[in-house]
């Protein structure tokens, strides 16, 4: 068998040698003839439902001969070599390929041939141009299509000549080759070819495009006359478009034309003058007459209407201080003063021209910048006057506390812009806050204090601005006040004379407070309002720090006044609305003075707490405090950096402080008042509120009985005064709010707070404010929780023999009020359902199935699971392929083997049998005796 | 020149002493001086006489007093040696009042502080060495006994003591001793005093003074007492007796031996001096201070803790801080000491009141709140109480108590599933209900006011917040609507902390139980400290179209803001001089 297949291909190798082409085909068929089972097919007979119907078309013993083959090539081959040391290689090009024909293979050598001689290039080797053309040609031809003959070279010759031919493969192949190897180096000259070749070709390229635009234009040119003489085109077109059309034509054909077609030209000029204007044109005309629409009064931006301001002012300051140098006329400057003033909205300033004197020391002074007025202030000082002394030293005790107070704020105030205008204002910030004391010092000293007056200071700094110490008599104080501020100082006469219209704005609180001595209330509204109105923010950016520093100057004005008896309440008010809208323009920095001051007050509140034997109920200047910042800060926010904190303050002092007296109890009743403000606002829970109402309606029932829930809440406002505070003696009390005003300037042990008058009022602010907490919370779920005690107390409270009618009918109502709210909320609230979830889904039972389901198709739907039972799988087969493929393996070897083994065998029988029948012919012819006569011998 | 010749002859008598002293020590035959140089000892002498006395003293004594016989029975030795037992027993009565005379310097207030320091020094070296070589008790519990009793503050001495030698046990164990003896003289005192305050009332207030100041003197000698430790270190056992290197080896064999034997001495000891001392009447800020410190300094080193309980559960009863304190000595009973408690949860119920959330001791109180309610075998209907109660707490309590009991809430919650009712009910029949609500309505239209009203309005708190009895709360049948209200406090981490009990805490294998401890501490200032440690991220500002006045009527009923005008109506003559101001003004 072996044999005949060996002579098949040697007949086959002949065969390939005499018709290359058609080898591939006689070599199918004759694989084909060889083995029938080849071309049988596997099919099945009927579709089983489900079964996989993938690849079952095939040629089973097509595959197992191709496989056979395949061991053939590679397996035997191996196991041939198996024995052997050395191996011949078959280098020769393409001869392993199996695509390749004969004829093929042997171009391929010549290409390689070539390429050899090739690259052996000689330096100074040229090459020529035939060989140059070809390249540009190919080098734009060749990156698109294979096909080498290009319509890009129309004019290049066809050649038929072989060797062209097969120049251009090389080209090919040699570019394949540098594609393969694009990063080889280069050389020079490579480089430089490939360049020349390049800007031939380009050049070559715009030579042509020019040309055909040339003709293109002349071809066209020629088409357009024609049309332009033949009157079709003339009857079609309005006279309007045709001059368009002319214009048109005239910016198209290049100046030369425009020379030969004078004749059309001259024509043409004569069409546009017989077009007369029509009614579109007239229309276009006046158009283009009539005035353009422009902008007019357009709304002025905030910095032009804040320069115009300004300008405004200086021009009024201007005049002013004209009128103060022409005092020749005074009279009627006078009269355009007044005038001016009438205009500025601002009757009450008083006119300081009177006083000539003063004028130029007024002069100097605004034109001064701040450092010299404080020197002048200083030398001021000197004169005996105490202001200045003090100055100085709370200057220097500051310093210290300066630097660890800017080290504390710098974490908090991070990378905001105004970084360092912050950190600048803060020290003056608290330098602000030890004025403050300063000032509530001097309000405490009497008028003798001169010599040691800074002991006095650090002395008094303990009280803390707050003016309850003071003694009784408070107006013979601030006629003191008055009267040492308006001393004997020289520049102090400076103060009476009029407002300037432009005001730098303070940077220390001695020049505000200078400017702001003795002036009336009205006037230091203007002054605030000039000073806003030359610095604002929008002018300049460095104005900004300006107002940051008058703005805290500002707020220690506001703080001060607040604690100085008897209370300028209109100026307060007034104060108020400049200091909200400030915070609105720098709200960063007012939140840093406001949380600053809660912090200092919430440490006053625990030192006062440590030692009892001052009251820790906060100062006016800190209830003033809190209410301007509920009113510039949003009170509903769920957190606010300065509400929050404020609201927290006011509830601890509502909780901690003990009650002790009955302007204890005013502040605290007042307190409550703020804190409902903010919770109308806010719609929050204030428990301790609450809790004070409830503390100061047992205050008010005379009897010491209280139920055992009540006694428990002694211990938490610790009333440390258990007598009934409240509790009215007198029944026909008449019921009138209290001032609140007027109480804080009372001493604190004024008779008054022992007065059925008083404790009515206090009942009546009570009942006010209860009734605005019962508004507000009556939403809450547990509002019966809440207001039921106090009801409670309330009805108990009202009983009492001598409680005022009126206020007994108040108290029941709102214990009435109280109770209906409550018996609503018996009948609507619903016991709480906080876990609220979502219902689980009932399992359902009937069978999920897929539409259009295909066996073996992964629906999981969890992916990373399916995609690993996938691989699973995957190795599975693997494997098992493997494995089969290593037993057919074996199976062939042991073929193999079987085959060479019967080879061997049978050599060896034919050879035994060979040297048998020699040996039995020889035997039997020495029987026969043909090779001697032994045998016969023998025998 | 007075001062000057009065140093010059001071100085020569103290360099007369001082060749006093030399002689006396130099030769018997000087034992004379002995008297002399006796006198200068004593409170009201210059210091350095009585410091030159004292050496030369201290040290002709030293050597002399372990032969020197006992006080008492020098009597049936006599006829033996005549001479030398009457030398010895003048002596004996010398040093006896040597003994007296430093005593009286240490506890007189007049005397030096390092004198005393010498003195306490050469005492107690008399007391190692008094009793025939061993130690001398009776002296030791004169000292102790005269430091409570005398008038002076006792504080230094006590000290001195605690910090020199009380690191030696047998110190210690007379301490201990002498105490009680010293405890049941006061109490003998007191109960005397007690009986005399009928005749004299006047008396009555300092001697109760007196003894009130000899009581903070014992109380401040237990407590400087190391505690003993547990762990038989060598040192522990170091004797002051015997801390002289002749006889020592020797005895500290037998203490090896009997080491375990004397720490349970030490303990019973240690034990009936304290009982003794709990039993006195202490006064208020005693009793306090001894609560706060009991659980950790006394409870662990008794022999028989239980012995505690009846002090412990008289100062429960007392109710409202003592009470508050006396839990967590009185858990470290019923926990490690198998002490039974009957009603202790009652009474742990009525320790709930609106003041704890202010007191001072309120975190170790919430903690073991927390421990008491930690066992999931509580009946639910006290677990719903304790729940219901601490809620109704939190609408008067500060923020930080709020805090609190929102954590303890969630812990009950979480522990007893069955008063998940509380959060949240599901009226599983509740569709029924309204369907019949309807009828029931109808059909009681006309007998209204029966007892048909929990039926009909759901609303209705079932609870009862004024019996202290758990089980008779009703808390079961209600809801903790207060919790919903604090979603409504006006302190954000209140308002958010409330959130955490919307989770379903029944299942237990998603939700952990919250930390009291995080929480118990909390006040007012921490939690303004971390209201102002929050950045400064942007400020919003109230927005106006016109400024308000800072004070209306409108935003504070109630209130009147005339000013001056007010002014006028209530007292004239404040009224001038605002005018006159506002004149000067304009």
């Amino acid at each position: 068998m072996m044999g005949a297949k060996g002579n098949g291909e040697k007949k086959m190798k002949k065969k390939k040698r005499a018709a290359g082409p058609n080898v591939v085909a006689m070599k199918h068929k004759a694989s084909a003839a060889t083995n029938p089972f080849e071309s049988i097919w596997s099919r099945s007979k009927f579709h089983v439902l489900g079964k996989k119907r993938k690849g079952e078309e095939r040629r089973i013993g097509m595959a197992r001969s191709l496989a056979i083959d395949k061991r053939k090539k590679t397996l035997l081959k191996e196991y041939e070599r198996s024995g052997k040391a050395s191996a011949f290689v078959d280098k020769r090009i393409g001869e392993l390929n199996d695509d390749l024909e004969e004829f093929d293979k042997a171009i391929l050598r010549s290409q390689r041939e070539r390429q050899m001689t090739l690259s052996k290039k000689r330096k100074y080797k040229l090459s020529d141009g035939d060989e140059d053309e070809a390249d540009f040609g190919f080098e734009g031809g060749l990156l698109g299509q294979d096909d080498f003959q290009d319509d890009m070279e129309p004019e290049e010759e066809e050649d038929n000549d072989p060797s062209k031919k097969f120049a251009n493969l090389k080209q090919i192949s040699s570019v394949d080759h540098e594609e393969e190897e694009d990063f080889r180096h280069k050389s020079k000259k490579e480089v430089m070819e490939e360049i020349i070749s390049k800007s031939k070709y380009h050049k070559e390229l715009n030579r042509k495009a020019k040309e055909d635009n040339e003709q293109l234009m002349e071809q066209l040119d020629q088409e357009f006359e024609t049309l332009v003489q033949s009157e079709a085109l003339l009857s079609l077109t309005r006279p309007n478009q045709m001059a368009n059309t002319t214009t048109i034509v005239a910016d198209n054909i290049p100046n030369g034309q425009i020379k030969k077609d004078e004749p059309f030209s001259s024509l043409r000029e004569n069409i546009t003058a017989q077009a007369k204007p029509d009614a579109y044109e007239k229309i276009l005309k006046t158009m283009q007459l009539e005035m353009r629409a422009r902008p007019s009064d357009r709304i002025k931006t905030s910095e032009e209407l804040a320069r115009e301001e300004k300008e405004r002012l200086e021009k009024l300051e201007e005049k002013r201080r004209e009128r103060m140098l022409a005092i020749d006329d005074s009279s009627d400057d006078e009269l355009g003063h007044e005038d001016v003033k009438l205009a500025t909205q601002k009757p009450k300033s008083i006119s300081g021209d009177d006083l000539g004197d003063s004028f130029d020391i007024n002069d100097e002074e605004t034109k001064m910048g701040w450092v010299d007025e404080i020197l002048q202030r200083n030398e001021s000082g000197d004169n005996g006057s105490e202001n200045g002394e003090s100055s100085q030293d709370t200057e220097t005790d500051v310093d210290d506390s300066d630097e660890e107070d800017e080290d504390d704020d710098d974490d908090d105030d991070g990378s905001r812009e105004d970084n360092e205008n912050y950190l600048s204002s803060v020290s003056f910030k608290d330098w602000e806050q030890e004025n403050d004391d300063v000032v509530a010092a001097t309000d405490n000293d009497d008028k003798n204090v001169v010599s040691d007056y800074g002991q006095e200071v650090r002395e008094e700094r303990d009280h803390g601005g707050d003016g309850r110490e003071q003694d009784g008599n408070i107006m013979s104080r601030s006629k003191k006040l008055s009267e040492h501020s308006m001393g004997d100082e020289n520049y102090l006469s400076v103060q009476f004379e009029s407002l300037p219209y432009t005001i730098e704005a303070p940077a220390s609180f001695e020049e505000l407070s200078k400017l702001l001595q003795d002036r009336s209330d009205a006037d230091i509204i203007e002054a605030i309002k000039r000073i806003r109105k030359c610095n604002a923010i929008a002018l300049k950016a460095e104005n900004r720090k300006k107002m940051q520093v008058f703005y805290g100057l500002l707020l220690q004005y506001f703080a001060i006044s607040a604690s100085r008896r008897p209370f300028k309440f209109d100026l307060l008010n007034a104060l108020a609305s400049p200091l909200v809208e400030m915070s609105v323009e720098i709200p960063y920095f007012s939140a840093i003075c406001a949380r600053e001051r809660i912090m200092r007050t919430r440490m006053q509140l625990c030192d006062a707490l440590k030692n009892r034997d001052r009251s820790c109920w906060p100062s006016t200047k800190t209830l003033f405090l809190l209410r301007l910042w509920s009113m510039v800060y949003p009170c509903s926010d769920f957190r606010h950096v300065v509400m929050t904190p404020a609201t927290l303050l006011m509830c601890e002092y509502l909780m901690r402080c003990p009650i002790t007296s009955g302007y204890d109890i005013t502040i605290g009743m007042f307190l409550c008042s703020m804190v409902l403000y903010v919770a109308k606002l806010s719609r929050k829970l204030y428990p301790e509120a609450l809790m004070f109402i409830r503390t100061l309606l047992m205050a008010a029932i005379n009897k010491r009985i209280v139920s055992d829930e009540d006694s428990q809440l002694y211990f938490l406002v610790e009333l440390k005064a258990p007598e009934p505070l409240l509790f009215s003696n007198d029944r026909s009390t008449e019921l009138t709010p209290l001032d609140f005003f007027m109480i804080m300037e009372l001493p604190e042990d004024s008779s008054f707070f022992s007065s059925d008058s008083f404790r009515a009022g206090i009942m009546i602010s009570l009942v006010e404010t209860l009734g605005g907490f019962i508004e507000v919370y009556e939403s809450f779920s547990s509002f019966p929780e809440l207001f039921l005690p106090i009801s409670k107390l309330m009805i108990e409270a009202a009983n009492g023999e001598n409680m005022p009618g009126e206020m007994q009918d108040k108290l029941k109502e709102l214990a009435k009020l109280i109770n209906r709210k409550a018996q609503g909320h018996y009948v609507l609230r619903q016991p709480l359902q906080m876990q609220k979830q979502k219902p689980l889904p009932i399992k359902l039972v009937n069978p999920k199935f897929e539409e259009n389901f295909v066996k073996g198709r992964d629906y999981d739907p969890d992916r990373e699971r399916s995609e690993a039972r996938r691989l699973k799988k995957q190795i599975k087969q693997e494997a098992k392929g493997a494995v089969r493929e290593l037993r057919k393996d074996n199976f062939f070897l042991f073929e193999v083997k079987e085959k060479e083994k019967t080879l061997n065998e049978e050599e060896r029988t034919e050879k035994y049998g060979k040297a048998k029948a020699f040996l039995q012919e020889q035997e039997h012819a020495f029987k026969s005796g043909q090779l001697g006569k032994g045998g016969k011998r023998r025998r | 020149m007075a001062s000057a010749k009065s140093k010059k002859k001071e100085k020569r008598e103290l360099a007369d002493l001082k060749t006093l002293g030399t002689q006396l020590l130099t030769s018997r035959a000087h034992v004379n001086n002995l008297p002399r140089i006796l006198s200068h000892v004593s409170p009201s002498s210059p210091p350095q006489f009585a410091l030159e006395a004292l050496l030369s003293l201290h040290s002709f004594f030293a050597p002399v007093v372990p032969e020197l016989p006992s006080a008492g029975p020098s009597a049936p030795k006599k006829g033996e040696d005549e001479p030398e037992l009457i030398y010895r027993s003048w002596l004996r009565s010398k040093f006896e009042e040597f003994v007296k005379r430093l005593i009286e310097i240490c506890v007189s207030s007049e005397s030096d502080e390092t004198l005393k320091e010498v003195v306490l020094d050469t005492i107690m070296e008399f007391v190692k060495i008094g009793n025939a070589g061993g130690f001398y008790s009776a002296l030791y519990h004169r000292l102790l006994q005269n430091i409570v009793m005398s008038k002076m503050e006792g504080e230094f001495l006590v000290n001195l003591l605690a910090s020199k030698f009380m690191n030696y046990i047998d110190v210690r164990y007379f301490t201990y001793i002498s105490v009680e003896n010293i405890v049941r003289t006061l109490e003998a005192k007191n109960s005397s005093g007690e009986k005399d305050e009928a005749t004299d009332g006047n008396d009555d207030g300092e001697s109760n003074k007196s003894i009130e100041l000899c009581i903070r003197k014992t109380l401040s000698i237990l407590s400087n007492i190391p505690p003993p430790r547990s762990s038989e270190e060598k040192s522990d056992f170091a004797m002051w007796s015997n801390s002289d290197d002749g006889q020592k080896s020797s005895k500290k064999n037998r203490n090896l031996l009997s080491a375990e034997k004397l720490s349970k001495k030490m303990k019973l000891k240690f034990s009936k001096a304290w009982i003794s001392f709990l039993w006195l009447p202490l006064p208020l800020d005693v009793y306090k201070e001894v609560l706060v410190n009991l659980h950790q300094t006394v409870i662990p080193y008794l022999s028989k803790p239980a012995i505690l309980c009846d002090f412990l559960t008289r100062s429960y009863d007392i109710g409202g801080v003592i009470s508050v304190m006396a839990l967590s000595g009185l858990f470290i009973l019923m926990t490690q000491h198998g002490l039974e408690y009957p009603n202790f949860y009652e009474k742990l119920y009525a320790l709930l009141v609106p003041s704890v959330f202010m007191a001072k001791h309120r975190a170790k109180f919430f903690e073991l709140l927390d421990l008491c309610l930690k066992s999931p075998l509580l009946p639910a209907y006290l677990a719903a109480s304790f729940a219901k109660k601490l809620s109704r707490l939190a609408l008067s309590a500060p923020p930080s108590g709020a805090l609190i009991i929102i954590a303890l809430i969630h812990n009950l919650l979480r522990r007893h599933p069955s008063i998940n009712c509380l959060v949240h009910r599901v009226d599983g029949d509740g569709t029924k209900e309204d369907a019949s609500d309807v009828e029931k309505l109808s059909e009681n239209a006309q007998d209204p006011s029966t007892n048909d009203k929990s039926d009909k309005r759901p609303g209705v708190d079932h609870f009862d917040n004024e019996t202290l009895d758990p089980s008779k709360t009703n808390a079961m049948r209600s809801s903790l609507w207060e919790i919903d209200t604090l979603r409504h406090h006006y302190s954000p981490p209140v308002s958010r902390f409330v959130l955490s009990l919307e989770n379903d805490l029944t299942v237990r294998a998603k939700t952990t139980e919250i930390a009291v401890k995080d929480f118990s501490s909390g006040s007012y200032a921490t939690i303004f400290g971390e209201e102002m440690r929050k950045r400064v991220k942007q400020v919003p500002t109230a927005f106006y179209k016109t400024t308000p006045a800072l004070f209306s009527e409108s935003d504070f009923p109630g209130w009147t803001f005339k000013g001056v005008n007010g002014r006028k109506n209530v007292e004239d003559d404040e009224n001038e001089p605002a005018k006159r101001q506002r004149i000067e003004c304009s």
